[in-house]
């Protein structure tokens, strides 16, 4: 099992959980709601993955390298520059929740686009990973 | 995505008896994948990696890689 191998898993996880709360956030279920616990497994569900690769491969990844390292550390900046920008977002439609008419703050909607912005993040984390893995790393 | 960086990977290992991917790769310390990528030009090496490359081969790194301004 290769480094890509593992990310394509957790994508298809991640996109799976992504759907599934999207259709979610988009009937206005909330947190309290019992699907979310199936949504929430999906996540520990990814975390589950990834410590059951550690652990068959003996605690690290066998066949990981500079390359891997630097498409992780590539990877990872997109992730963060999208989950700042998001939350960046988020805040400015907080700070102008009167002017939108939307009780951001008291309903379900915050969770939403918290979840949103963490799992939107990953994924760009696992897509990106996999779109250096096959174009090259400059 | 090629790198402005190219190599003679290929041919350096064609040269050294064949050598095989899987054995450069083991004997420098990366994945065959990062061969493969390397040989693509579609990684470029960090300078140690290029150093090791081109001790395996024991010619010099100009011999080994070529930057294409």
């Amino acid at each position: 099992m290769t480094v890509q191998d593992y990310t394509k898993g957790a994508l298809g996880i991640t996109t799976v959980t992504l759907l599934a709360f999207g259709v979610l956030a988009l009937q206005g279920v909330g947190p309290q709601s019992i699907y979310m616990p199936i949504v929430i497994g999906f996540t520990v569900g990814n975390a589950a993955l990834a410590i059951w690769l550690v652990y068959r491969s003996g605690g690290s990844w066998q066949c990981s390298d500079e390359r891997d390292k630097a498409i992780e550390a590539r990877a990872h900046r997109n992730g963060y520059t999208f989950v700042f920008a998001a939350l960046n977002a988020l805040l400015l439609i907080v700070v102008f929740d009167d002017l939108l008419e939307i009780d951001w703050l008291g309903t379900p909607a915050i969770f939403h686009a918290l979840f949103l912005a963490t799992f939107g993040a990953h994924f760009i984390v696992l897509t990106t990973q996999l779109y250096y893995y096959s174009r090259g790393l400059e | 995505m090629a790198t402005a960086v190219s190599n003679s990977i290929r041919t350096l290992r064609f040269h050294a008896e064949e050598m095989t991917q899987q054995a450069l790769a083991e004997r420098i310390g990366v994945t065959r994948q990062t061969i493969i990528a390397l040989e693509a030009a579609k990684y470029s090496p960090s300078l140690e990696l290029a150093f090791k490359i081109a001790a395996v081969f024991g010619v010099p790194l100009e011999e080994v890689f070529q930057f294409k301004a």
